[in-house]
């Protein structure tokens, strides 16, 4: 049950990792041209 | 509060800043609103989700959990509910309007300027009371937090939000949301992982969890009600329904929005079980405080600074972009400026609405629960007749303004006489409205198609 609830913390963190290394792959879209 | 922790505090609102150099002001309509239609999936979940999950999603459902139990994710749960069906069968067709900046400009295009304007109207006004009930909460945690005199940390945290909400426009929006979202989704999280070493030796974790469920005695009527709150309460909002609009493509929108669902019923899971169990680490703290005391005894230097990032990510994602639909909708909706018109009114409506919403928030809090009641009538006035636009060929715009003046007039009424019978406003407004168009419908001589039609379903993949 720890695990699980270790598990589902680490969700939510590795998403806003994931999210941050997708940003900067595409910088692009967010300059106003 | 450690200098570690300022130094992260400060490191995350610099780097949130110089990105914002990156973005540069808006110039033309399109950008400001849709930002060129360019953002991928990632990127729309991030905002999306970012957006979705405000104060009331986080130390909200945290303190409810603590009180009443685990029930409260599960009907937090209908709104991921929400996002998902909305994800699967209509934020792709918004894209079946390609005129369309706002949701007033699908409305208008199949009910006429009425129903335009009145869309308009609803966004401007709740979108002020959102900005200002948050900027209120915002700086009593900061206050709490920091030691911060409570109207300076208000009056600063909304300048900023409004300054590049106005002047960048969706994309600066979007692109902070993500750097918010980043920051939220590690920074939250964390205090469940310092939890769980807290817990007494002995403990049964998953018995706790069983028997906490419906620690507060909710029943059946109760439950029904605010699953029903929560699915429909926030369906289509205008921040939600632009960024289906700007993400690159149908099938980009119906992803992010699935994306979404899941991650926020994932995020509800989390914020309820921190709630069960902080009550069970500081018994003695009643539910609604929960939140600032379990930050304050579980996280080391450092950490403290991240959370406090973290919670200054959630206020500000939700309020700029509501900023960005309220100043939208101004211009369109309700002054009908064309979408090539210079942005000066745009970002100048964002201003006022942004500044209006502070000062409400700070000095007439009943005037901030006044407008809130647009949020209120927000489902019964706008689902029924949008959902109808965007699936059916054919509507009569006649049956539109029924619906539309029906389910409002119906809510309010049935809020001011107490909700009878223990029906909810929504629900009753909701029926009303149903029934209004329905009505219209069938009244209607000849329900022709209107100009915005939406095309067959070529939703993309």
């Amino acid at each position: 049950m720890m695990v699980w609830l270790q598990v589902l913390a680490l969700v939510p963190m590795a998403t806003g990792v994931v999210v941050l290394l997708s940003a900067l792959r595409n910088r692009d879209v967010f300059r106003n041209h | 509060m450690s200098s570690i922790d300022v130094s992260v505090l400060v490191g995350y609102l610099l780097l949130v800043m110089g990105a914002l150099f990156f973005v540069r002001p808006a110039r033309s309509m399109n950008d400001f609103a849709l930002g060129g239609r360019s953002f991928p999936s990632l990127i729309a979940f991030a905002t999306l989700a970012a957006t979705a999950i405000g104060p009331g999603f986080t130390t909200g459902l945290m303190g409810k959990a603590a009180g009443g139990g685990l029930i409260w994710v599960v009907v937090f749960c209908f709104f991921s509910l929400q996002m998902l069906i909305t994800g699967l069968f209509l934020a792709p067709r918004l894209r079946n309007f390609p005129e369309a900046v706002t949701l007033g400009d699908i409305m208008g295009a199949r009910y006429g300027r009425v129903a335009q304007g009145l869309t308009g109207v609803i966004t401007v006004l709740f979108s002020a009371g959102i900005v200002g009930a948050i900027a209120k909460v915002s700086g009593t945690f900061i206050h709490t937090l920091l030691g911060i005199d409570a109207t300076l940390a208000i009056v600063v945290s909304t300048c900023v939000v409004i300054l590049y909400s106005a002047f960048g426009g969706i994309k600066a929006d979007v692109l902070t949301d993500v750097l918010q979202f980043a920051i939220l989704a590690i920074g939250i999280p964390l205090i469940l992982l310092l939890e769980l070493p807290r817990l007494p030796a002995d403990f049964e974790l998953s018995t706790a969890l069983a028997l906490s469920f419906n620690a507060g005695g909710m029943d059946m009527a109760a439950f029904a009600g605010l699953a029903f709150s929560f699915f429909f309460g926030e369906f289509l909002l205008p921040p939600y329904a632009a960024r289906a609009m700007s993400a690159r493509s149908p099938g980009v929108a119906r992803r992010a929005f699935i994306l979404a669902a899941a991650f926020s019923a994932i995020w509800f899971l989390c914020m309820g079980i921190i709630g069960v169990l902080g009550r069970i680490i500081l018994p003695d703290v009643p539910a609604d405080a929960l939140f600032m005391a379990l930050v304050q005894a579980l996280l080391p230097p450092g950490v403290l600074g991240l959370v406090v990032a973290a919670l200054t990510a959630i206020i500000a994602s939700s309020q700029d972009s509501f900023l960005n639909s309220a100043a939208v909708a101004l211009t369109r909706d309700i002054m009908r400026r064309p979408t090539g018109a210079g942005l000066l009114v745009t970002k100048g409506a964002g201003i006022l609405v942004g500044l209006v919403g502070m000062l409400i928030g700070l000095y007439v809090p009943s005037i901030v629960e006044a407008l809130l009641l647009a949020y209120s009538v927000w489902a019964p006035t706008i689902v029924v007749p949008l959902v109808a636009a965007l699936v059916f060929r054919r509507v009569a715009p006649i049956a539109g303004l029924a619906a539309m003046v029906g389910g409002g007039v119906t809510t309010l009424g049935w809020t001011a006489l107490g909700e009878p019978m223990g029906v909810p406003g929504l629900m009753a407004g909701m029926a009303a409205s149903l029934l209004a168009f329905c009505l219209g419908s069938i009244l209607s001589p000849n329900p022709g198609a209107s100009p915005g039609t939406p095309a067959a379903e070529e939703e993309g993949a």
